[in-house]
């Protein structure tokens, strides 16, 4: 049991009041505290405990703080006030009062704060009967205006451990990985602890900034035990005082700066610790992060700063203060978020400073697939050319066999980014990296790290986009602005054509150039053949190649394009080679096309590589592209080299199509006029050997690049300038009208996804709703089953009864499906009618075919009239729908905020007056099929 | 009722060997056993039907038939049982007690050791260090010498600066603190090295020190047999020794004094009382921890020893403790016999 220091108190000799020695030195270190010592010292005097003696020492405050202090301190013996000859900082401030504390314990109260009455008694009597050297205690975090606090910075300045010993203590109070907080304030000390930390520290040290942190951390470092108590006995008044952390200009960053000064100030005194410790390396990485976590701080600062020349400024002083490492590091560690901030402002190393010699390339995993394909040709290339290539893959699962003789690989086996990051600096370290080739930029979010750690590590980076730059846009996503930000880390950017300069050039990147990709193995081993084709006559032999992508390759819009084609009457076989892809497989591919009837012309095939791929391109007559958006597209090039025409929707910025007579595009979408060019050109056999001998000189052409010379001249930042041209007014004009034909294909989804989320909410609402009726309801049975049992005689339950029916009901349809029934799908001329009976619901206001495409909603709207009978008659244009399945979606009826699918009853009775015919399905679908 | 036993042979069931290709405590016990005592080893259960003396040098639980796994009150009964059967049979119990002995906490448990320590016939300790029950009942008998039983294993030459970590089993805290302690290390010319079997988190030291120092730092992580651990031993200038808390850690000890390789190892009273009796410069302790200013100071320490010296274990060879250890049986078996036919004062104790 402790002692209850509450009731020390002081003792009376002969009618004398005699003062007990101190148990408590309260340490308060001041400067210009004018308006809240005097609050902070009656919270020091109130102490339930009265043998403490205060202990103020006056930093050479230039206000009134003196005078309040010596006021207080003729009130009250125990004060006194110890003035410092000039501003040494809080440093020195603190030593002083340690130096002339005669307590065995010293606690800290800082000017502009208060502590709890009970604080010096309790925290004393813990450290008493536990022979304790540090007691933490909890601490209530109060804002300058008076709020009350609860947030995360509060909960971190409580304690986290009950009981500490010896060498763990430090290990677990600044442990590493975490945000690392002096805060001398939330412990009591023994005082032999505090001036033993002090005397490792030069007599004559002044830190400005974070001066709690190295007393902190070495008084863990070297006390034996450590207690704590959950309660809160310290008042912290955040931003009252010198609390704030603006950054306006780079003096008060080179100010806050100064918190360096003093992490490294215990640098020396750390590895004599070190020395000494039973795990050294758990201490010095310890420590490591603390410094890390003050560098992070800083970033937290600079991160609300958006001043790009401040920033600059900025980050280039701490660089020169610490390292390129350490900032990577630090910001991995601690403010991930400031990331693209830092790759923004940190100027790369040019190219072509000096010879290079090793070379990096990097992707996420190495497989079969497009961007693997171009990262081993450049390695091959590379390690011909007598480059040292490293390859590192950022995750693991990579295909081992893939990697080329000579190439050194490397996984990174991280589970967090600051372990790969430590293995990447390692992997750059030890093969002596001066180049690294990023395959990433359009993938990931992390390369921008990884490019800084390169960075600090004396390699530059090339970044590679492997898309074409309209991808963002496409997709829907805001990676334009984050490349923007980010790619000035970059030493040289490299697309993939002229176009995409010209896009990145306009967005301010100036070092974008671009290349062409290199041959495939395929391409490489079977070359250009020499001589064009001609048609031998029957069934034209028609062929895809790639991964059922439907997003980029819109691998259903082949189905669309042989349709076409049989309803021109075209006799034809479409080969689809390819790999399955997340959203298509190749047995969907395949149903589709047997639920539109040209399973007989079309199949997906799988994936085929080698010798009878090329079996499989002789085959064909021709290639056919339905891609909306590609980045260089190698199996068109591959399919070229056998002489095949290319027919293909048109992406005008695609390298391989520039001035290639092999080529016959058609505006993107265009599936009949797509198939009426297929059908024209497979009957006129001169035409076709033209496009043939087009393809061969286009394939012959992207083949003929000297990639020995133009990787040689990349790596040492000699690229001619022909490959990074100035923009064009065309260009910028031909970019404005792709970036709108992307972001128009994404036109009313917006619109869709409001109303998607409004019937999700109300769904959830009206479940909600349906769940507390039938919780009422089992309550109501509960009740009447005990009424029930209680009165031997039937209770009056009649209105009971009737009231459980009625909630009853309500909750059935509250939970009922909304069904319609299509009773009758007629075709009639250029028209659908479906006949439809209403459920009690009634009509709905409006109905529309929908069906999603790739996660947007195509939608076409019913005409809606009732009929004479009462029924509803829904009608459109068949044509609108095409053969593809729909399903019905519509705002209810009283409803109007609604718009949600609706589900009805399939095997409606179907009347046609022509060839074509309505299926509907179990699933709730509808389809218009053709019987010609 | 028990069995007769022949007057003029004397049957010594060594109770705590465990079966294994190493050499233990228990083999310089038996160093100078003459043919009229037939010696019997088990590391588990026996009969002890024509059993004159029990002698434990490790814990009795399997002998007992108890475990972790049994209740205090299964333990109790067990060992009732046990102590039945000794007195009895008028069997002899020597136990060799090495160490701090932690007193159980629960009463059962408690009332059992209690039994086997009134059923104990001598205690044998190894140090002046150790304390037992009754100090009227207990022969210091030192730990043996043991080079003699390893004439003819190959040694290896010396390497200067190389410090040890070895286990013939499996590595524990001390070959931890030199991992994580030797990039620290100031004198200039140290090389690590780890030998023993490693569990996951000691292999993951190793290969982080492996990694960190590949030039100073090597090991062997496995099994070790006897000539291999000597053979480590002999290389090493250093060797540390996990906690000389146990009678094998201690068999390390004097192994490597042995092949006069001084040692590093945790102050405790026992090794304390070793430092004292063979020189600081071959046994040196350390406090808390190895750290690298442990390492250091130990190896400062040991070149301080004049160049050539060898340990002075002269009062410890094989086949004078191996004798005592006879003395000790023999009267151990004698005040049994007479305990259980004439109670009454016990005979005294060997000196």
């Amino acid at each position: 049991m402790g002692v209850r220091l509450e009731t020390i108190k002081p003792v009376t000799v002969f009618g004398v009041q005699m003062s007990l020695p101190p148990l408590v030195s309260i340490v308060v270190p001041v400067f210009n505290d004018e308006q809240s010592i005097e609050a902070s010292l009656r919270s020091a005097m109130a102490q339930t405990l009265e043998a403490v003696e205060i202990l103020v020492v006056d930093d050479s405050s230039t206000d009134d703080t003196a005078k309040v202090v010596a006021r207080l301190a003729d009130a009250d013996s125990r004060i006194r006030l110890l003035r410092q000859p000039e501003n040494m900082t809080a440093l020195q401030a603190r030593r002083r009062g340690i130096s002339e504390a005669q307590a065995p314990y010293v606690m800290f109260l800082d000017g502009d704060d208060e502590l709890e009455k009970h604080a010096a008694a309790k925290a004393a009597s813990l450290a008493e009967s536990a022979g304790a050297d540090m007691v933490q205690f909890g601490v209530t975090l109060s804002w300058a205006n008076g709020k009350q606090s609860s947030g995360g910075f509060e909960k971190r300045l409580q304690p986290r451990h009950s009981e500490l010993e010896g060498d763990s203590i430090v290990l677990e109070l600044f442990p590493a990985g975490r945000p690392a907080g002096g805060q001398l304030w939330k412990y009591l000390f023994r005082t032999e602890l505090l001036r033993n930390v002090y005397s490792m520290l030069p007599d004559d040290l002044r830190l400005a900034r974070a001066n709690d942190l190295p007393i902190a951390y070495l008084a863990a470092a070297t006390a034996r035990r450590f207690i704590s108590t959950p309660e809160k006995l310290y008042r912290y008044y955040f931003q009252r005082g010198g609390s704030g952390n603006l950054v306006e200009n780079i003096a008060q960053f080179e100010f806050l700066m100064r918190a360096v000064d003093s992490i490294d100030s215990i640098a020396d005194a750390l590895q004599r610790l070190a020395y000494h410790h039973s795990d050294p390396q758990a201490l010095l990485d310890s420590y490591a992060s603390a410094r890390l976590s003050i560098i992070g701080t800083l970033f937290r600062y600079l991160n609300r700063v958006n001043d790009g020349s401040l920033l600059r400024s900025a980050i280039a002083m701490l660089e020169e203060r610490t390292s390129r490492i350490d900032l990577v590091r630090a910001a991995a560690q601690f403010q991930p978020e400031f990331i693209p901030k830092l790759a923004q402002h940190s100027a790369p190393d040019a190219l072509g400073a000096n010879q290079v010699a090793s070379v990096l390339l990097t992707t996420s995993v190495l497989t079969t697939g497009g961007v693997s394909a171009v990262l081993l040709a450049q390695a091959r290339v590379l390690i011909a050319a007598g480059y040292r290539v490293t390859i590192v893959a950022q995750r693991e699962g990579s295909d081992r066999d893939l990697i080329p003789a000579g190439a050194t690989f490397h996984e990174l086996t991280g589970a967090q980014l600051t372990e790969k990051l430590e293995q990447w600096a390692h992997v750059c370290s030890t093969e002596l990296v001066e180049v690294v080739i990023e395959h990433r930029v359009l993938y990931s979010r992390l390369w921008p790290a990884f490019a800084l750690m390169a960075r600090a590590n004396g390699a530059a980076t090339i970044g590679w986009i492997h898309n074409f730059a309209g991808r963002p846009t496409y997709d829907m996503n805001d990676l334009h602005s984050f490349m923007v930000q980010t790619i000035p880390v970059l030493a040289q950017l490299v697309v993939l054509s002229p176009l995409d300069v010209a896009f990145w050039k306009l967005r301010g990147i100036a070092n974008t150039a671009y290349l062409p990709n290199p041959p495939s193995p395929l391409l490489q081993e079977h070359g250009v053949m020499d001589t064009p084709r001609t048609r031998a006559g029957g069934p034209i032999e028609l062929v895809w190649v790639g991964r059922l992508d439907e997003h980029t390759k819109q691998v259903r819009a082949l189905l669309d394009v042989a349709q076409e084609l049989k309803v021109l009457q075209v006799d034809f076989n479409l080969s689809v080679i390819g790999p399955e892809w997340p959203g298509l497989t190749i047995d969907e591919f395949n149903a589709e096309a047997a639920k539109r009837g040209i399973d007989d012309f079309v199949r997906a095939v799988g994936p085929i590589t080698g010798q009878p791929l090329i079996e499989a391109l002789d085959r064909a007559d021709a290639f056919v592209g339905t891609s909306v958006i590609e980045g260089y597209q190698l199996t068109l090039v591959e399919a070229q080299s056998r002489g095949l025409p290319v027919f293909m929707y048109e992406m005008p910025w695609l390298l391989p199509v520039q001035d290639n007579a092999g080529v016959v595009s058609v505006e993107q979408g265009n599936a009949k006029v797509l198939a009426y060019r297929i059908a024209q050109t497979m009957d006129d056999p001169e035409v076709y050997s033209a496009l043939s001998a087009g393809s061969l000189a286009a394939a012959k052409r992207a083949t003929s690049y000297d990639f020995d010379d133009l990787y040689e001249r990349l790596v040492q930042g000699q690229l001619p300038a022909e490959y990074s041209p100035v923009p064009t007014l065309d260009d910028a004009a031909d970019l404005l009208d792709l970036t709108v034909f992307f972001a128009e294909r994404n036109a009313g989804v917006l619109q869709q996804l409001k109303a998607a989320n409004k019937s999700a909410s109300n769904a959830r609402r009206s479940t909600e709703r349906a769940q507390a009726q039938i919780s009422q309801l089992e309550g109501d049975v509960r009740k009447l089953q005990s009424v029930s049992a209680s009165h031997p005689v039937r209770p009056k339950a009649t209105s009971w009864q009737r009231n459980l029916r009625r909630i009853k009901r309500r909750a059935e349809r509250l939970l009922t499906p909304k069904v319609l029934q299509v009773t009758k799908a007629t075709i009639a001329g250029d028209e659908l009618r479906l006949s439809i009976s209403l459920d009690r619901h009634g009509a709905p206001l409006s109905l529309h075919a929908c069906r999603d495409v790739a996660g947007v909603v195509e939608r076409h709207a019913f005409a809606l009239r009732p009929d004479s009978t009462g029924t509803l008659i829904a009608s459109l244009k068949w044509q609108d729908l095409g053969t593809r399945r729909w399903y019905l979606a519509g705002d209810l009826q009283g409803k109007a905020d609604e718009h949600v699918r609706i589900p009805f009853q399939p095997g409606a009775r179907c009347t046609s007056d022509s060839g074509t015919r309505v299926r509907t399905f179990t699933e709730g679908t509808l389809q218009v099929v053709s019987d010609r | 009722m028990p069995e007769t036993r022949s007057s003029d042979r004397l049957v010594v069931l060594e109770a705590s060997r465990i079966l294994g290709a190493w050499t233990r405590y228990e083999d310089h016990v038996v160093a100078a056993v003459p043919d009229d005592i037939d010696l019997r080893f088990t590391g588990g259960t026996a009969e002890l039907g024509d059993v004159n003396v029990v002698h434990a040098g490790g814990s009795l639980d399997r002998l007992i038939t108890v475990g972790r796994g049994s209740s205090p009150a299964e333990r109790l009964a067990k060992t009732e049982r046990f102590t039945d059967a000794l007195e009895r049979g008028g069997i002899g119990l020597v136990r060799t007690v090495y160490g701090e002995q932690l007193p159980p906490t629960d009463p059962d448990s408690q009332e059992a050791a209690r039994l086997l320590d009134a059923a104990t016939t001598t205690y044998v300790i190894v140090d002046a260090a150790t304390k037992t029950p009754d100090p009227r009942r207990t022969v210091l008998i030192p730990f043996a010498e043991l080079s003699e039983r390893f004439i003819g294993y190959p040694v290896k030459r010396k390497v200067s600066g190389r410090i040890l970590a070895v286990s013939p089993q499996d590595l524990e805290g001390a070959a931890a603190g030199v991992l994580k302690s030797s990039f620290l290390t100031r004198t200039p010319d140290l090389t690590f090295r780890v030998a023993g079997r490693a569990d996951p988190d000691i292999s993951a030291l190793v290969r982080r020190a492996e990694e960190r120092s590949p030039l100073t730092f090597s090991a062997r992580l496995e099994l070790l047999s006897d000539a291999a651990v000597i053979e480590e031993i002999t290389g090493a200038e250093l060797v540390v020794v996990p906690e000389a808390d146990t009678l094998d850690a201690l068999h390390l000890v004097l192994l490597s004094l042995s092949f006069a390789r001084p040692v590093l190892v945790r102050s405790s009273p026992s090794m304390l009382a070793l430092a004292d009796e063979i020189g600081a410069e071959w046994v040196v302790t350390y406090a808390e921890h190895v750290s690298a200013a442990a390492l250091d100071a130990a190896v400062a320490t040991v070149r301080n020893a004049q160049a050539g010296s060898q340990p002075d274990l002269t009062r410890r060879g094989m086949q004078t403790i191996g004798e005592r250890y006879v003395e000790v049986f023999r009267a151990a078996a004698h005040n049994a016999r007479r305990a259980r036919t004439v109670p009454g004062p016990l005979q005294p104790e060997p000196s």
